[in-house]
């Protein structure tokens, strides 16, 4: 005899249950958490390294990241800023364990800002909810100036969109205004930046940015868009 | 990659709640796939033909139906369906909406053989 049984869940409840657990554990103790995705090489860790110094004597900084294989971005970051390599073995997105086991092992437990380092990859880390409070996306200007209509999961889940690299802008046919309508065509509320990791312009107000996320995170109204 | 996780995710909650009801053997597991859940229904199908009888010793028939991505226009409250992922009301063009369903992957219904009562 056969029989149905009727279920109705979400595939992915338990571990978004766990990111929102996460979330609401850090917004308690003040820490922001942020989620930094881009594609490989758009300067993910050349911002954190900057940020790191630029910010560090403002707040308290930490940093988990993340990679398929080896410490190497840890190692660029330990110089500047309590950091755990949290390794995928192959896999091309962080999921909430990864973070809430790294996490545990890191010197500061109670940074003002927890940054988190995605793998290089704008397709996976956009269905997966690492806890955070804010998810960055960032776009360097040698990818294109038409990238954002192409990963729109990755734009719609965002709150802020950084353009990187801009030192770049005059050997490379991007059009930064281009850029950021495309991107709100799918998340009108996009705040957008620009930085260059290199020259620095643009790093004050992408520090501030972060300041005022902060003090509003301790003010508790933290908004995002992630699921 | 993802698609794999998620089917062993979707094999270890059917085996748990089969045993729950008191065991059997799955014919058939239906499941619901979000135009916006980041899944790709082929990739997981193939991802199901490949890890299920590693998993279950059999191979079960899946089921997927695609949910499409629909929004509620925060001002006129209207219901619209993106399909160019251009978040936009489709009666009045406003762009602030949210989306009321297609984000997710859910498991719906598993149809079981019971294994006593089989001839
Ligand atoms: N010209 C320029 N190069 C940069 C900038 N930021 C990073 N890079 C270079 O881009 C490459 C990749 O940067 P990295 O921080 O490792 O990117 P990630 O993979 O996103 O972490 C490195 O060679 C950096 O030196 C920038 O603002 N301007
Ligand atoms: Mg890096
Ligand atoms: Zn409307």
């Amino acid at each position: 005899m056969t029989r149905t049984i009727s279920v109705g869940v979400d595939l992915k409840q338990q571990l978004k249950a766990r990111a929102a657990h996460f979330r609401e554990r850090m917004a308690a103790q003040g820490t922001l958490v942020v989620n930094l995705v881009s594609s490989p090489g758009a300067g993910k860790t050349q911002l954190l390294e900057r940020t790191a110094v630029a910010l560090g004597e403002h707040l308290s900084l930490a940093v988990l990241v993340g990679d398929l294989a080896t410490n190497r971005d840890a190692e660029r970051l330990a110089p500047y800023v309590p950091v755990r390599q949290l390794t995928t073995g192959g896999a091309c997105h962080l999921e909430i364990p990864l973070v809430e086991a790294g996490f545990e092992q890191l010197e500061n437990q109670r940074p003002d800002i927890l940054f988190i380092e995605n793998v290089g990859n704008l397709v996976c880390p956009a269905s997966h909810d690492l806890g955070e409070h804010m998810r960055v996306v960032l776009l360097s200007v040698t990818e294109g100036d038409d990238k954002p209509g192409k990963y729109p999961k990755m734009y719609r889940t965002s709150d802020a969109l950084v353009i990187s690299k801009i030192d770049l802008l005059p050997y490379v046919p991007f059009d930064v205004s281009f850029a950021e309508q495309d991107a709100r065509t799918i998340q009108p509320d996009l705040k957008t930046l620009s930085v260059s990791a290199v020259t620095g312009a643009g790093l004050d107000d992408w520090c501030q940015f972060l300041m005022q996320a902060h003090e509003q995170l301790k003010h508790g109204n933290a908004t995002s868009h992630c699921n | 990659m993802h698609e794999y996780s998620l089917v062993r995710s979707l094999l270890r909650q059917v085996e748990t709640i089969v045993s729950d009801e008191g065991g059997g053997v799955v014919e058939e597991v239906r499941i619901e796939v979000g135009a916006f859940s980041g899944v790709d229904i082929t990739l997981l199908e193939l991802a199901f033909a490949d890890e299920a009888s590693r998993h279950l010793g059999y191979q079960p028939r899946l089921q997927t139906t695609a949910v499409p991505l629909e929004v509620e226009c925060q001002r006129c409250r209207s219901r619209s369906v993106i399909e160019d992922f251009e978040f936009r009301c489709s009666e009045c063009g406003h762009q602030q909406v949210i989306i009321v369903s297609g984000e997710e992957v859910r498991l719906m219904e598993i149809e079981i053989r019971e294994l006593n009562n089989a001839s």
